[in-house]
């Protein structure tokens, strides 16, 4: 399977380790992700203003981009990872789907490219693995993570707002699509009723207290469930996390990680998991064989 | 009948008309109408930048830039030259930073305003792809940005038009150094030839120069070797 993929600022400058473990993951799964050539950044916050589309250009030029790349391969599908980017390019792809006079106004403004035709789909990976099937996945386990407690977090932009309806990518009230990835690579999910709290988001600029406060009861939950790691989707949720972990005792922590490396660990390619984390989880599931 | 062999051209400079030969360039009319520039004007080769021109032609809306010693008028031509393009250099320690965006942003944070609307790629008289450049910033792709910045010569054209306020050409130029520094292999010869300046190698041939009269010099300049 054949689709485009935009990686995001954040992946290629700040967690590579997210996109190097996706790659490994796809090679296994038979997904060849084909980046979108010159893509821009997405513009990280959508407009609030319904008509200040100036600030949605980036993500249009990458549709552009994406939709031109896309002829050549043969697919109208974009992955995602990021969650701030799926938020954002989601939400801009609806707004040009729905409204013909935003799609016109950008257009006009965009005369250096060719137009954009809305008829990509922007997908985030989660939702691309539950169509690849969890069941056919499951098929795929080299390394079954059995005995790993895991923590499925998913924070805010994969799930809110529902406007224009069809962002989230599950129920926003109570998701279960990593839980569902947590049980096809082995792992059990744990109860984590603060699964979709906010972290506090770009408060950490400036106000790093309320990201403190935030990630010290989402951790506190986690702990007191006894995981063993934190799964996290978004490259800002896991920086914020981090941050709340560094402000904790070494015994209160739990490590935060990116879904992507566990499901690369349990393929049995690179992880890009650092070693002690590795072996920490392979010690876990009573593998010293895997060690 | 001269006329017609040498058609006029009308321009209007800051706002006051004037009448040109057609043939001119925005630099040359400039100086055929009077003005005698003391700014705005350098290497009238193209290069320096110094020349960068703002202008409207009549019955379009848009705004073009290009630079006066190498664009020729156009009847009904509005003109403003760019004297000085106001922005305050940061300092940086190239030894204390790494090649990274990260890096580049803490200096300039304006960068991660980009709204990728192109005005500055439209503005550059030199036709450098700015805001793909600084795009391939933010996507860590140090190589590519001095690639597409490489004919940059710092007028500021693209930064007097850019809504997010980044001054580009002083953001490149860190992309360059950071580039040059860490991600390029250092030039054998180079190194070799700064370590005989610093022997001191060549400063019996400097102190010379530097006692030769003016007359001399400009002698020995005439005779100097000329790469064909």
């Amino acid at each position: 399977m054949e689709v485009l993929y935009y990686p995001g600022c954040s992946l290629k400058n700040t967690y590579p380790e997210f996109e190097k473990s996706t790659y490994a993951a796809c090679e296994k799964l038979g997904i060849n992700l084909v980046e979108i050539p010159e893509w821009n950044c997405c513009g990280v916050v959508p407009s609030l203003a319904t008509d200040n589309v100036m600030r949605h250009l980036g993500a249009v030029r990458s549709f552009i981009n994406a939709q031109e790349k896309g002829k050549e391969i043969g697919t109208n599908v974009v992955v995602t990872l990021c969650s701030m980017c799926y938020n954002v390019l989601k939400r801009v792809n609806l707004i040009l789907k729905e409204q013909a006079d935003v799609l016109k106004n950008v257009n006009d403004f965009i005369d250096d490219q060719p137009d954009y035709v809305p008829e990509l789909e922007i997908v985030h990976f989660l939702n691309l693995l539950k169509n690849v099937g969890f069941d056919k996945l499951k098929e795929r386990i080299v390394i079954p993570l059995r005995g790993l407690k895991v923590a499925p977090y998913y924070g805010c932009a994969l799930l809110r707002p529902d406007r224009p309806k069809g962002v989230p990518i599950d129920d926003p009230e109570n998701p279960t699509v990593i839980e569902n990835l947590i049980r096809s690579i082995g792992a059990e999910p744990a109860e984590f009723p603060f699964k979709t709290e906010c972290c506090g988001n770009y408060h950490i600029v400036f106000e790093p207290g309320i990201v403190e406060m935030r990630t010290k009861k989402i951790i506190g939950s986690a702990r007191s469930e006894k995981a063993d790691v934190i799964l996290s989707p978004c490259p800002l949720c896991t920086y914020n996390l981090q941050h709340g972990n560094e402000t904790l005792d070494r015994s209160e922590q739990v490590p935060v990680i990116f879904f992507t490396q566990l499901l690369a660990l349990s393929l049995g390619v690179k992880s890009h998991l650092s070693t002690e984390m590795e072996n920490q989880i392979l010690k876990k599931i009573g593998g010293e064989k895997f060690v | 009948m001269s006329e017609e062999k040498n058609p006029m051209a009308t321009i209007y400079i800051m706002g006051k008309a004037y009448k040109v030969p057609n043939t001119l360039t925005i630099m040359k009319a400039i100086e055929y109408a009077g003005y005698r520039f003391i700014r705005s004007c350098g290497c009238r080769g193209g290069f320096c930048g110094s020349c960068t021109t703002f202008y409207r032609v009549k019955n379009d809306y848009k705004l073009y830039v290009d630079l006066a010693c190498q664009k020729r008028v156009e009847d009904e031509m509005y003109i403003v030259q760019l004297p000085f393009m106001p922005a305050e250099k940061p300092k940086w320690d190239i030894d204390k930073m790494k090649p990274t965006t990260d890096e580049v942003i803490r200096v300039f944070p304006e960068i991660a305003r980009c709204l990728s609307c192109n005005v500055c790629t439209e503005a550059c008289p030199q036709d450098i792809e700015v805001m793909r450049a600084i795009q391939a910033l933010r996507r860590g792709d140090l190589e590519d940005v001095v690639n597409l910045t490489f004919d940059c010569i710092s007028c500021g054209a693209c930064s007097i038009r850019c809504p997010a306020e980044i001054t580009h050409y002083q953001v490149f130029q860190l992309a360059r150094r950071l580039h040059g520094k860490y991600e390029t292999i250092p030039a054998k010869h180079l190194m070799e030839r700064v370590k005989e300046i610093e022997k001191g190698n060549f400063d019996d041939k400097m102190s010379k120069l530097m006692d030769m009269n003016v007359e001399k010099l400009k002698q020995l300049y005439k005779k100097r070797e000329i790469e064909k």
